[in-house]
Protein backbone atom coordinates (compact mmCIF):
# COMPACT_ATOMS: atom_id res chain seq x y z
CA UNK A 1 0.00 0.00 0.00
CA UNK A 2 1.42 3.35 -0.93
CA UNK A 3 1.03 5.80 1.93
CA UNK A 4 -1.76 4.82 4.26
CA UNK A 5 0.48 5.56 7.23
CA UNK A 6 0.29 9.20 6.28
CA UNK A 7 -3.49 9.33 6.57
CA UNK A 8 -4.72 11.87 9.07
CA UNK A 9 -8.10 12.97 10.26
CA UNK A 10 -8.14 15.63 7.55
CA UNK A 11 -7.60 13.02 4.84
CA UNK A 12 -10.15 10.68 6.28
CA UNK A 13 -12.81 13.35 6.50
CA UNK A 14 -12.11 14.39 2.95
CA UNK A 15 -12.15 10.69 1.98
CA UNK A 16 -9.43 11.36 -0.53
CA UNK A 17 -6.23 9.79 0.71
CA UNK A 18 -7.41 6.25 0.38
CA UNK A 19 -8.49 6.87 -3.16
CA UNK A 20 -4.84 7.27 -4.00
CA UNK A 21 -3.84 3.90 -2.67
CA UNK A 22 -2.16 1.48 -5.00
CA UNK A 23 -3.97 -1.14 -7.02
CA UNK A 24 -3.28 -4.44 -8.70
CA UNK A 25 -4.90 -7.61 -7.40
CA UNK A 26 -7.84 -9.89 -7.99
CA UNK A 27 -11.49 -8.89 -8.21
CA UNK A 28 -14.00 -11.58 -7.48
CA UNK A 29 -17.22 -12.22 -9.35
CA UNK A 30 -20.18 -10.72 -7.55
CA UNK A 31 -23.91 -10.69 -7.70
CA UNK A 32 -24.78 -7.42 -9.32
CA UNK A 33 -27.65 -5.27 -10.38
CA UNK A 34 -26.48 -3.60 -13.53
CA UNK A 35 -22.97 -2.48 -12.78
CA UNK A 36 -23.66 -2.25 -9.06
CA UNK A 37 -22.95 -4.73 -6.30
CA UNK A 38 -26.17 -6.04 -4.86
CA UNK A 39 -26.75 -6.09 -1.11
CA UNK A 40 -29.95 -7.52 0.35
CA UNK A 41 -31.17 -6.29 3.71
CA UNK A 42 -33.89 -8.52 5.10
CA UNK A 43 -35.67 -7.63 8.33
CA UNK A 44 -38.56 -9.11 10.27
CA UNK A 45 -39.95 -7.78 13.53
CA UNK A 46 -40.78 -11.33 14.64
CA UNK A 47 -37.18 -12.54 14.37
CA UNK A 48 -36.41 -11.72 18.00
CA UNK A 49 -39.07 -11.75 20.67
CA UNK A 50 -39.31 -11.26 24.39
CA UNK A 51 -36.20 -12.16 26.33
CA UNK A 52 -34.24 -12.09 23.08
CA UNK A 53 -35.75 -15.41 22.05
CA UNK A 54 -35.07 -16.05 18.38
CA UNK A 55 -37.90 -17.31 16.20
CA UNK A 56 -36.21 -20.01 14.14
CA UNK A 57 -38.99 -20.25 11.56
CA UNK A 58 -38.88 -16.51 10.91
CA UNK A 59 -35.10 -16.56 10.64
CA UNK A 60 -35.28 -19.43 8.16
CA UNK A 61 -37.62 -17.37 5.97
CA UNK A 62 -35.30 -14.38 6.25
CA UNK A 63 -32.31 -16.43 5.13
CA UNK A 64 -34.32 -17.73 2.21
CA UNK A 65 -35.36 -14.21 1.21
CA UNK A 66 -31.78 -13.06 1.46
CA UNK A 67 -30.32 -15.71 -0.83
CA UNK A 68 -33.16 -15.30 -3.30
CA UNK A 69 -32.54 -11.57 -3.45
CA UNK A 70 -28.79 -11.95 -3.85
CA UNK A 71 -29.00 -14.54 -6.60
CA UNK A 72 -32.12 -13.30 -8.36
CA UNK A 73 -33.67 -16.76 -8.11
CA UNK A 74 -37.31 -17.24 -7.30
CA UNK A 75 -36.83 -20.13 -4.89
CA UNK A 76 -34.43 -20.63 -2.02
CA UNK A 77 -33.46 -24.03 -3.33
CA UNK A 78 -32.46 -22.61 -6.69
CA UNK A 79 -30.65 -19.77 -4.96
CA UNK A 80 -28.51 -22.11 -2.87
CA UNK A 81 -27.76 -24.23 -5.94
CA UNK A 82 -26.47 -21.11 -7.62
CA UNK A 83 -24.18 -20.38 -4.70
CA UNK A 84 -23.02 -23.89 -3.80
CA UNK A 85 -22.27 -26.99 -5.90
CA UNK A 86 -23.00 -30.52 -4.68
CA UNK A 87 -19.32 -31.43 -4.69
CA UNK A 88 -18.29 -28.45 -2.59
CA UNK A 89 -16.72 -28.80 0.82
CA UNK A 90 -18.35 -25.95 2.68
CA UNK A 91 -17.00 -24.00 5.63
CA UNK A 92 -19.22 -21.79 7.74
CA UNK A 93 -17.36 -18.89 9.28
CA UNK A 94 -19.32 -17.58 12.21
CA UNK A 95 -18.62 -15.08 14.97
CA UNK A 96 -18.20 -16.07 18.59
CA UNK A 97 -17.54 -12.73 20.26
CA UNK A 98 -19.61 -9.67 21.22
CA UNK A 99 -22.57 -10.43 18.95
CA UNK A 100 -22.23 -14.16 18.27
CA UNK A 101 -23.82 -15.57 15.16
CA UNK A 102 -27.20 -16.97 16.16
CA UNK A 103 -27.54 -20.75 15.99
CA UNK A 104 -30.85 -20.28 14.16
CA UNK A 105 -29.07 -18.46 11.33
CA UNK A 106 -26.42 -21.15 11.09
CA UNK A 107 -29.11 -23.84 11.06
CA UNK A 108 -30.99 -22.13 8.23
CA UNK A 109 -27.82 -21.74 6.19
CA UNK A 110 -26.86 -25.35 6.78
CA UNK A 111 -30.27 -26.47 5.66
CA UNK A 112 -29.96 -24.43 2.50
CA UNK A 113 -26.56 -25.86 1.69
CA UNK A 114 -27.88 -29.36 2.19
CA UNK A 115 -30.72 -28.49 -0.17
CA UNK A 116 -28.08 -27.65 -2.74
CA UNK A 117 -26.95 -31.25 -2.56
CA UNK A 118 -24.03 -31.05 -0.14
CA UNK A 119 -24.09 -33.84 2.44
CA UNK A 120 -23.88 -32.90 6.10
CA UNK A 121 -20.42 -34.37 6.51
CA UNK A 122 -19.07 -31.85 4.02
CA UNK A 123 -20.42 -28.85 5.90
CA UNK A 124 -18.52 -27.68 8.94
CA UNK A 125 -17.89 -24.70 11.16
CA UNK A 126 -14.35 -23.47 10.47
CA UNK A 127 -13.92 -20.28 12.47
CA UNK A 128 -10.45 -20.39 14.10
CA UNK A 129 -9.77 -23.66 12.26
CA UNK A 130 -7.38 -22.56 9.57
CA UNK A 131 -6.50 -26.04 8.38
CA UNK A 132 -10.14 -26.96 8.02
CA UNK A 133 -10.85 -23.75 6.14
CA UNK A 134 -7.98 -24.53 3.80
CA UNK A 135 -9.65 -27.81 2.90
CA UNK A 136 -12.91 -26.10 1.96
CA UNK A 137 -13.84 -25.26 -1.59
CA UNK A 138 -16.56 -22.84 -0.54
CA UNK A 139 -17.00 -20.53 2.44
CA UNK A 140 -20.10 -18.85 3.77
CA UNK A 141 -19.14 -15.98 6.04
CA UNK A 142 -21.74 -15.34 8.74
CA UNK A 143 -20.36 -12.61 11.01
CA UNK A 144 -22.22 -10.70 13.70
CA UNK A 145 -22.82 -6.99 13.19
CA UNK A 146 -20.43 -5.08 15.43
CA UNK A 147 -17.84 -2.41 15.97
CA UNK A 148 -14.46 -3.14 17.47
CA UNK A 149 -12.21 -0.77 19.37
CA UNK A 150 -9.15 -2.31 17.76
CA UNK A 151 -10.29 -2.40 14.14
CA UNK A 152 -13.10 0.16 13.93
CA UNK A 153 -15.67 -2.12 12.41
CA UNK A 154 -15.45 -5.80 13.29
CA UNK A 155 -17.99 -7.38 11.00
CA UNK A 156 -17.19 -8.74 7.52
CA UNK A 157 -13.51 -8.14 6.79
CA UNK A 158 -12.40 -8.98 10.31
CA UNK A 159 -14.32 -12.24 10.29
CA UNK A 160 -11.38 -13.94 8.53
CA UNK A 161 -8.75 -12.54 10.87
CA UNK A 162 -7.87 -15.98 12.26
CA UNK A 163 -7.08 -17.19 8.75
CA UNK A 164 -4.27 -14.72 8.24
CA UNK A 165 -0.64 -15.77 8.10
CA UNK A 166 0.09 -13.18 10.77
CA UNK A 167 -1.34 -12.91 14.31
CA UNK A 168 -4.64 -11.09 14.70
CA UNK A 169 -2.96 -8.23 16.52
CA UNK A 170 -1.08 -7.44 13.33
CA UNK A 171 -4.31 -5.95 12.06
CA UNK A 172 -5.25 -3.89 15.06
CA UNK A 173 -5.24 -0.15 15.52
CA UNK A 174 -4.28 1.72 12.38
CA UNK A 175 -3.26 -1.60 10.82
CA UNK A 176 -6.92 -2.46 10.37
CA UNK A 177 -6.33 -0.95 6.95
CA UNK A 178 -4.69 -4.26 5.99
CA UNK A 179 -7.56 -6.55 6.94
CA UNK A 180 -8.48 -7.01 3.29
CA UNK A 181 -5.14 -8.67 2.64
CA UNK A 182 -6.33 -11.74 4.55
CA UNK A 183 -9.03 -12.30 1.98
CA UNK A 184 -6.30 -12.83 -0.61
CA UNK A 185 -4.49 -15.51 1.37
CA UNK A 186 -4.65 -19.04 -0.06
CA UNK A 187 -6.76 -20.35 2.82
CA UNK A 188 -9.73 -18.24 1.77
CA UNK A 189 -8.97 -16.52 -1.52
CA UNK A 190 -11.81 -16.81 -4.00
CA UNK A 191 -13.79 -19.21 -1.82
CA UNK A 192 -16.41 -16.91 -0.35
CA UNK A 193 -19.72 -17.60 -2.03
CA UNK A 194 -21.86 -15.53 0.28
CA UNK A 195 -21.49 -13.03 3.08
CA UNK A 196 -24.49 -13.15 5.36
CA UNK A 197 -24.21 -10.69 8.23
CA UNK A 198 -26.22 -11.75 11.24
CA UNK A 199 -27.73 -8.39 12.16
CA UNK A 200 -30.51 -9.80 14.31
CA UNK A 201 -28.59 -8.03 17.03
CA UNK A 202 -25.79 -5.55 16.54
CA UNK A 203 -23.19 -3.78 18.65
CA UNK A 204 -22.76 -0.15 17.71
CA UNK A 205 -19.84 0.53 20.03
CA UNK A 206 -17.23 -1.37 22.00
CA UNK A 207 -15.37 -4.58 21.42
CA UNK A 208 -13.39 -6.77 21.78
CA UNK A 209 -15.53 -7.63 24.79
CA UNK A 210 -19.27 -7.54 24.95
CA UNK A 211 -20.89 -4.56 26.60
CA UNK A 212 -24.67 -5.01 26.76
CA UNK A 213 -25.35 -1.30 26.75
CA UNK A 214 -24.24 -1.06 23.14
CA UNK A 215 -26.14 -4.07 21.82
CA UNK A 216 -29.48 -3.56 20.12
CA UNK A 217 -31.91 -5.78 18.29
CA UNK A 218 -31.97 -4.83 14.64
CA UNK A 219 -33.83 -7.93 13.46
CA UNK A 220 -31.96 -8.01 10.19
CA UNK A 221 -29.72 -9.97 7.86
CA UNK A 222 -27.37 -8.36 5.34
CA UNK A 223 -26.45 -10.53 2.37
CA UNK A 224 -24.14 -10.06 -0.58
CA UNK A 225 -21.52 -11.82 -2.61
CA UNK A 226 -19.48 -8.62 -2.41
CA UNK A 227 -17.87 -8.56 1.04
CA UNK A 228 -16.92 -4.90 0.83
CA UNK A 229 -20.39 -3.83 -0.21
CA UNK A 230 -21.83 -5.86 2.67
CA UNK A 231 -19.34 -4.24 5.06
CA UNK A 232 -20.18 -0.81 3.70
CA UNK A 233 -23.87 -1.30 4.37
CA UNK A 234 -23.11 -2.74 7.81
CA UNK A 235 -21.00 0.31 8.57
CA UNK A 236 -23.71 2.69 7.41
CA UNK A 237 -26.24 0.99 9.66
CA UNK A 238 -23.87 1.18 12.62
CA UNK A 239 -23.10 4.83 11.96
CA UNK A 240 -26.80 5.64 11.68
CA UNK A 241 -27.45 3.84 14.95
CA UNK A 242 -24.66 5.77 16.65
CA UNK A 243 -26.09 9.04 15.40
CA UNK A 244 -29.56 8.06 16.56
CA UNK A 245 -28.26 7.22 20.02
CA UNK A 246 -26.06 10.28 20.46
CA UNK A 247 -28.14 12.79 18.56
CA UNK A 248 -25.14 13.84 16.51
CA UNK A 249 -22.45 12.30 14.35
CA UNK A 250 -20.48 9.80 16.41
CA UNK A 251 -17.40 8.63 14.63
CA UNK A 252 -15.89 5.22 15.10
CA UNK A 253 -12.37 4.96 16.49
CA UNK A 254 -10.07 3.66 15.26
CA UNK A 255 -11.14 4.87 11.86
CA UNK A 256 -12.34 1.85 9.85
CA UNK A 257 -9.78 2.41 7.12
CA UNK A 258 -10.12 -1.25 6.18
CA UNK A 259 -13.35 -0.73 4.26
CA UNK A 260 -12.05 1.70 1.67
CA UNK A 261 -8.73 -0.14 1.50
CA UNK A 262 -10.49 -3.44 0.79
CA UNK A 263 -11.91 -1.72 -2.26
CA UNK A 264 -9.07 0.49 -3.46
CA UNK A 265 -6.10 -1.58 -2.42
CA UNK A 266 -7.22 -5.18 -2.33
CA UNK A 267 -9.96 -5.03 -4.97
CA UNK A 268 -12.31 -7.20 -2.96
CA UNK A 269 -15.44 -5.29 -3.88
CA UNK A 270 -16.88 -1.83 -3.72
CA UNK A 271 -17.11 0.59 -0.83
CA UNK A 272 -18.67 3.29 -2.97
CA UNK A 273 -22.33 3.68 -1.99
CA UNK A 274 -23.06 4.88 -5.52
CA UNK A 275 -21.96 1.47 -6.79
CA UNK A 276 -24.08 -0.53 -4.35
CA UNK A 277 -27.69 -1.49 -5.04
CA UNK A 278 -29.38 -2.01 -1.68
CA UNK A 279 -32.48 -4.15 -1.78
CA UNK A 280 -34.43 -3.80 1.46
CA UNK A 281 -37.00 -6.49 2.18
CA UNK A 282 -39.47 -6.68 5.03
CA UNK A 283 -39.78 -4.69 8.21
CA UNK A 284 -38.99 -1.00 7.74
CA UNK A 285 -39.25 0.40 11.26
CA UNK A 286 -35.93 1.75 12.53
CA UNK A 287 -34.20 0.44 9.41
CA UNK A 288 -31.63 3.26 9.72
CA UNK A 289 -30.74 3.14 6.04
CA UNK A 290 -32.57 3.87 2.83
CA UNK A 291 -32.47 1.70 -0.28
CA UNK B 1 1.46 -1.60 58.82
CA UNK B 2 -1.39 -1.30 56.35
CA UNK B 3 -0.42 -4.63 54.81
CA UNK B 4 -0.30 -6.28 58.22
CA UNK B 5 -3.80 -5.12 59.03
CA UNK B 6 -4.95 -6.16 55.64
CA UNK B 7 -3.47 -9.62 56.04
CA UNK B 8 -5.39 -10.02 59.29
CA UNK B 9 -8.57 -8.97 57.55
CA UNK B 10 -7.97 -11.60 54.91
CA UNK B 11 -7.30 -14.33 57.41
CA UNK B 12 -10.49 -13.54 59.29
CA UNK B 13 -12.64 -13.31 56.18
CA UNK B 14 -14.65 -16.23 54.80
CA UNK B 15 -13.76 -17.71 51.43
CA UNK B 16 -10.55 -18.77 49.79
CA UNK B 17 -7.68 -16.67 48.54
CA UNK B 18 -5.25 -17.37 45.77
CA UNK B 19 -1.51 -17.16 46.02
CA UNK B 20 -0.02 -13.90 44.88
CA UNK B 21 1.75 -13.76 41.56
CA UNK B 22 4.83 -12.19 43.07
CA UNK B 23 4.76 -12.71 46.81
CA UNK B 24 2.76 -9.57 47.52
CA UNK B 25 -0.86 -9.52 48.63
CA UNK B 26 -3.00 -12.55 47.76
CA UNK B 27 -5.20 -12.47 44.71
CA UNK B 28 -8.94 -12.16 45.36
CA UNK B 29 -11.21 -15.12 44.76
CA UNK B 30 -14.99 -15.21 44.48
CA UNK B 31 -17.26 -17.44 46.63
CA UNK B 32 -18.25 -20.94 45.55
CA UNK B 33 -21.89 -19.96 45.19
CA UNK B 34 -23.73 -16.74 44.73
CA UNK B 35 -27.51 -16.91 44.88
CA UNK B 36 -28.47 -19.84 42.67
CA UNK B 37 -25.20 -19.71 40.73
CA UNK B 38 -22.44 -22.19 41.35
CA UNK B 39 -18.78 -21.81 40.50
CA UNK B 40 -17.74 -24.26 37.79
CA UNK B 41 -14.23 -24.54 39.20
CA UNK B 42 -12.58 -22.87 42.19
CA UNK B 43 -9.35 -22.62 40.25
CA UNK B 44 -9.43 -19.66 37.92
CA UNK B 45 -8.40 -19.69 34.33
CA UNK B 46 -5.13 -17.79 34.70
CA UNK B 47 -4.41 -15.48 31.80
CA UNK B 48 -1.02 -13.91 31.22
CA UNK B 49 0.20 -11.13 28.98
CA UNK B 50 0.97 -13.81 26.43
CA UNK B 51 -2.24 -15.82 26.63
CA UNK B 52 -4.59 -12.82 26.76
CA UNK B 53 -4.60 -12.74 22.97
CA UNK B 54 -6.00 -16.24 22.77
CA UNK B 55 -8.46 -15.52 25.55
CA UNK B 56 -9.80 -12.46 23.74
CA UNK B 57 -9.86 -13.95 20.26
CA UNK B 58 -6.65 -12.21 19.29
CA UNK B 59 -7.39 -8.92 21.02
CA UNK B 60 -5.66 -8.08 24.27
CA UNK B 61 -3.91 -4.83 23.52
CA UNK B 62 -6.37 -2.56 25.29
CA UNK B 63 -5.33 -4.21 28.56
CA UNK B 64 -1.67 -4.53 27.68
CA UNK B 65 -1.69 -0.82 26.89
CA UNK B 66 -1.80 -0.41 30.65
CA UNK B 67 0.61 -2.06 33.10
CA UNK B 68 -1.07 -5.48 33.07
CA UNK B 69 0.13 -8.22 35.44
CA UNK B 70 -2.42 -10.96 34.96
CA UNK B 71 -6.06 -11.94 34.70
CA UNK B 72 -8.06 -14.56 36.59
CA UNK B 73 -11.34 -15.80 35.12
CA UNK B 74 -14.10 -17.76 36.84
CA UNK B 75 -17.44 -18.91 35.50
CA UNK B 76 -20.67 -19.52 37.35
CA UNK B 77 -23.56 -21.53 36.00
CA UNK B 78 -27.27 -21.63 36.74
CA UNK B 79 -29.78 -22.98 34.25
CA UNK B 80 -28.98 -21.25 30.96
CA UNK B 81 -27.29 -18.17 32.39
CA UNK B 82 -23.56 -17.93 32.80
CA UNK B 83 -21.85 -15.32 34.93
CA UNK B 84 -18.24 -14.65 34.04
CA UNK B 85 -15.93 -13.00 36.55
CA UNK B 86 -12.73 -11.40 35.33
CA UNK B 87 -10.18 -9.98 37.77
CA UNK B 88 -7.45 -7.94 36.09
CA UNK B 89 -4.37 -7.19 38.17
CA UNK B 90 -2.57 -4.04 37.12
CA UNK B 91 0.65 -2.49 38.37
CA UNK B 92 -1.03 0.56 39.84
CA UNK B 93 -4.41 1.90 40.94
CA UNK B 94 -4.05 4.58 38.28
CA UNK B 95 -3.95 1.96 35.57
CA UNK B 96 -6.84 0.02 37.13
CA UNK B 97 -8.84 3.23 36.87
CA UNK B 98 -7.48 3.72 33.37
CA UNK B 99 -8.94 0.43 32.19
CA UNK B 100 -12.31 1.34 33.68
CA UNK B 101 -12.11 4.77 32.09
CA UNK B 102 -12.14 3.25 28.64
CA UNK B 103 -15.87 3.49 29.21
CA UNK B 104 -17.38 5.17 32.28
CA UNK B 105 -20.95 5.08 31.01
CA UNK B 106 -23.43 3.31 33.25
CA UNK B 107 -25.09 3.22 36.63
CA UNK B 108 -22.89 3.91 39.63
CA UNK B 109 -23.69 1.02 41.96
CA UNK B 110 -21.24 1.98 44.69
CA UNK B 111 -18.98 -1.02 44.43
CA UNK B 112 -15.23 -0.72 44.79
CA UNK B 113 -13.65 2.67 44.39
CA UNK B 114 -15.68 3.40 41.26
CA UNK B 115 -18.18 1.26 39.41
CA UNK B 116 -20.52 1.20 36.45
CA UNK B 117 -23.29 -1.29 35.74
CA UNK B 118 -25.42 -1.71 32.64
CA UNK B 119 -27.48 -4.62 31.37
CA UNK B 120 -25.80 -7.42 33.31
CA UNK B 121 -22.26 -6.06 33.11
CA UNK B 122 -20.54 -4.69 36.22
CA UNK B 123 -17.15 -3.01 35.87
CA UNK B 124 -15.22 -1.50 38.76
CA UNK B 125 -11.78 -0.83 40.14
CA UNK B 126 -10.41 -1.30 43.62
CA UNK B 127 -6.76 -0.75 44.44
CA UNK B 128 -4.76 -1.96 41.50
CA UNK B 129 -7.48 -4.36 40.40
CA UNK B 130 -10.04 -3.94 37.68
CA UNK B 131 -13.05 -6.26 37.66
CA UNK B 132 -15.47 -7.15 34.91
CA UNK B 133 -18.45 -9.32 35.85
CA UNK B 134 -20.93 -10.23 33.13
CA UNK B 135 -24.23 -12.11 33.31
CA UNK B 136 -25.03 -13.29 29.81
CA UNK B 137 -28.71 -12.64 30.45
CA UNK B 138 -29.85 -9.90 32.77
CA UNK B 139 -32.67 -10.75 35.13
CA UNK B 140 -33.39 -9.33 38.59
CA UNK B 141 -31.72 -12.44 40.01
CA UNK B 142 -28.63 -12.26 37.83
CA UNK B 143 -28.26 -8.54 38.52
CA UNK B 144 -28.36 -9.22 42.25
CA UNK B 145 -25.81 -12.00 41.86
CA UNK B 146 -23.45 -9.86 39.79
CA UNK B 147 -23.58 -7.02 42.29
CA UNK B 148 -23.10 -9.38 45.22
CA UNK B 149 -20.08 -10.92 43.52
CA UNK B 150 -18.68 -7.46 43.01
CA UNK B 151 -19.11 -6.60 46.67
CA UNK B 152 -17.53 -9.89 47.74
CA UNK B 153 -14.48 -9.31 45.57
CA UNK B 154 -14.10 -5.63 46.47
CA UNK B 155 -14.16 -6.56 50.16
CA UNK B 156 -11.05 -8.66 49.68
CA UNK B 157 -8.89 -5.80 48.42
CA UNK B 158 -7.76 -2.71 50.27
CA UNK B 159 -8.92 0.55 48.78
CA UNK B 160 -5.70 2.23 47.85
CA UNK B 161 -4.61 4.82 45.42
CA UNK B 162 -6.96 7.17 43.67
CA UNK B 163 -7.75 8.53 40.27
CA UNK B 164 -4.67 9.76 38.39
CA UNK B 165 -3.72 13.26 39.47
CA UNK B 166 -3.49 14.36 35.87
CA UNK B 167 -7.29 14.25 35.73
CA UNK B 168 -7.32 17.25 38.04
CA UNK B 169 -5.88 19.30 35.20
CA UNK B 170 -9.10 18.97 33.24
CA UNK B 171 -11.20 22.10 33.80
CA UNK B 172 -14.40 21.21 35.64
CA UNK B 173 -16.85 23.58 33.96
CA UNK B 174 -18.84 21.79 31.28
CA UNK B 175 -16.94 18.50 31.65
CA UNK B 176 -19.07 15.41 31.06
CA UNK B 177 -17.98 13.10 33.85
CA UNK B 178 -18.52 9.85 31.99
CA UNK B 179 -16.44 11.04 29.04
CA UNK B 180 -13.20 11.03 31.03
CA UNK B 181 -10.40 8.73 29.88
CA UNK B 182 -6.94 8.03 31.23
CA UNK B 183 -4.40 6.21 29.08
CA UNK B 184 -0.84 6.10 27.84
CA UNK B 185 -0.52 4.92 24.26
CA UNK B 186 -1.49 5.73 20.70
CA UNK B 187 -3.50 2.51 20.51
CA UNK B 188 -5.77 3.71 23.30
CA UNK B 189 -6.11 7.19 21.85
CA UNK B 190 -6.93 5.66 18.50
CA UNK B 191 -9.66 3.56 20.09
CA UNK B 192 -11.19 6.78 21.44
CA UNK B 193 -10.55 9.35 18.74
CA UNK B 194 -8.81 9.27 15.39
CA UNK B 195 -6.25 11.99 14.74
CA UNK B 196 -4.00 10.08 12.41
CA UNK B 197 -2.76 6.63 11.49
CA UNK B 198 0.71 7.59 12.58
CA UNK B 199 1.50 8.18 16.24
CA UNK B 200 1.81 11.92 15.65
CA UNK B 201 1.49 12.74 19.36
CA UNK B 202 4.43 10.46 20.18
CA UNK B 203 2.46 8.61 22.84
CA UNK B 204 4.07 5.70 24.67
CA UNK B 205 4.12 3.82 27.95
CA UNK B 206 6.08 6.79 29.30
CA UNK B 207 3.32 9.29 28.61
CA UNK B 208 0.20 9.90 30.66
CA UNK B 209 -2.88 11.29 28.96
CA UNK B 210 -6.36 12.36 29.98
CA UNK B 211 -9.24 13.27 27.76
CA UNK B 212 -12.75 14.59 28.31
CA UNK B 213 -15.74 16.06 26.51
CA UNK B 214 -17.19 19.47 27.23
CA UNK B 215 -20.66 20.78 26.64
CA UNK B 216 -21.03 24.48 27.19
CA UNK B 217 -24.26 25.37 25.42
CA UNK B 218 -24.56 25.72 22.59
CA UNK B 219 -21.03 24.53 21.90
CA UNK B 220 -19.08 21.37 22.55
CA UNK B 221 -15.44 20.35 22.39
CA UNK B 222 -13.02 17.74 23.65
CA UNK B 223 -9.80 18.27 25.51
CA UNK B 224 -6.69 16.10 25.60
CA UNK B 225 -3.83 16.68 28.03
CA UNK B 226 -0.64 14.71 27.56
CA UNK B 227 2.14 14.65 30.09
CA UNK B 228 5.50 13.78 28.55
CA UNK B 229 8.66 12.65 30.34
CA UNK B 230 10.36 15.94 29.50
CA UNK B 231 9.85 19.33 27.99
CA UNK B 232 11.96 18.28 25.04
CA UNK B 233 9.76 15.28 24.26
CA UNK B 234 6.63 17.39 24.62
CA UNK B 235 8.04 19.90 22.16
CA UNK B 236 8.91 17.18 19.68
CA UNK B 237 5.36 15.83 19.96
CA UNK B 238 3.85 19.28 19.47
CA UNK B 239 5.96 19.84 16.37
CA UNK B 240 5.03 16.42 15.03
CA UNK B 241 1.32 17.00 15.61
CA UNK B 242 1.43 20.47 14.10
CA UNK B 243 3.47 19.33 11.14
CA UNK B 244 1.33 16.35 10.29
CA UNK B 245 -2.16 17.52 11.11
CA UNK B 246 -2.05 21.28 10.67
CA UNK B 247 0.20 21.52 7.62
CA UNK B 248 -0.85 24.18 5.13
CA UNK B 249 -3.40 25.66 7.50
CA UNK B 250 -3.38 29.12 8.99
CA UNK B 251 -2.33 28.66 12.61
CA UNK B 252 -2.38 31.41 15.21
CA UNK B 253 0.95 31.99 16.96
CA UNK B 254 1.92 30.48 20.30
CA UNK B 255 1.09 30.11 23.10
CA UNK B 256 -2.44 29.24 21.96
CA UNK B 257 -2.21 27.81 18.47
CA UNK B 258 -5.57 27.54 16.72
CA UNK B 259 -6.40 26.25 13.27
CA UNK B 260 -9.55 25.49 11.36
CA UNK B 261 -9.70 22.21 9.45
CA UNK B 262 -11.32 21.81 6.06
CA UNK B 263 -14.24 20.13 7.82
CA UNK B 264 -14.95 23.36 9.67
CA UNK B 265 -13.79 21.93 13.00
CA UNK B 266 -11.30 23.85 15.10
CA UNK B 267 -8.20 22.40 16.70
CA UNK B 268 -6.11 24.18 19.29
CA UNK B 269 -2.73 23.47 20.85
CA UNK B 270 -0.95 24.68 23.92
CA UNK B 271 2.50 23.58 24.95
CA UNK B 272 3.74 24.29 28.44
CA UNK B 273 6.68 22.49 29.98
CA UNK B 274 6.18 18.78 29.64
CA UNK B 275 2.48 19.17 28.91
CA UNK B 276 0.77 19.36 25.57
CA UNK B 277 -2.91 20.30 25.55
CA UNK B 278 -5.12 19.76 22.52
CA UNK B 279 -8.65 21.11 22.13
CA UNK B 280 -10.56 19.48 19.30
CA UNK B 281 -13.90 18.20 18.01
CA UNK B 282 -15.38 21.67 18.13
CA UNK B 283 -17.14 24.09 15.84
CA UNK B 284 -16.21 26.92 18.15
CA UNK B 285 -12.89 28.68 18.03
CA UNK B 286 -13.81 30.53 21.18
CA UNK B 287 -14.50 27.38 23.14
CA UNK B 288 -11.23 25.79 22.02
CA UNK B 289 -9.34 28.86 23.12
CA UNK B 290 -11.24 29.10 26.39
CA UNK B 291 -10.58 25.48 27.28
CA UNK B 292 -6.91 25.69 26.41
CA UNK B 293 -6.53 28.74 28.64
CA UNK B 294 -8.52 27.13 31.45
CA UNK B 295 -6.09 24.23 31.89
CA UNK B 296 -3.84 24.93 34.82
CA UNK B 297 -0.43 23.37 34.41
CA UNK B 298 2.43 23.34 36.87
CA UNK B 299 5.41 25.46 36.08
CA UNK B 300 7.65 22.65 37.18
CA UNK B 301 6.55 20.30 34.45
CA UNK B 302 6.56 16.63 35.37
CA UNK B 303 6.58 17.13 39.10
CA UNK B 304 3.09 16.55 40.47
Amino acid sequence: MSDWRQVTRRDFVRDSALAALAAGSVRFSFAAEGDKSLVALVRDEKAIGAGNAVDAATVKKMVEEAVKAVTGESSASAAWKKLIKPDDVVGLVTTTAITPTHAEVVAAVTEGIKAAGVPADRIQEVQRKKDAAAQCTALISIPGLKTHRLTGIGTVLKNYITFGSQPARTFHGENNVKLGSIWLEPTVKGKTRLVLVDALAGAYEGGPQKDPKYVWNYNGLIASTDPVAAETIALKIIMAKRKAVKGEEWEISPAPLCVAAADKEYKLGTSDPAKIALKAIGWEKDILISA
Amino acid sequence: MRHTIWTLVLLLSPGAFLMARDGNLPRPAPPDTIGAWKLSSPEPQAITAESIFEYMNGAGELYLAYAFRGLDVWRYGHQDTTITVEAYEMDSPEDAFGVLSQDLGGENVGIGQESVYVGGLLRFWQGRWFFRILAETETPESRAAVLELGRALAAQIPAEGRRPKLLERLPREGLTSESIHYFHTHLCLNSLYFFAVENILQLSEQTNAVMGDYHLDPQSASLLIVQYPSTASATIARDSFRGKLLANLAVTPEPIELARLESGEWIGLRLEGCYLVVAFRSRSRDLCERLLKAVILTKRGAQQ
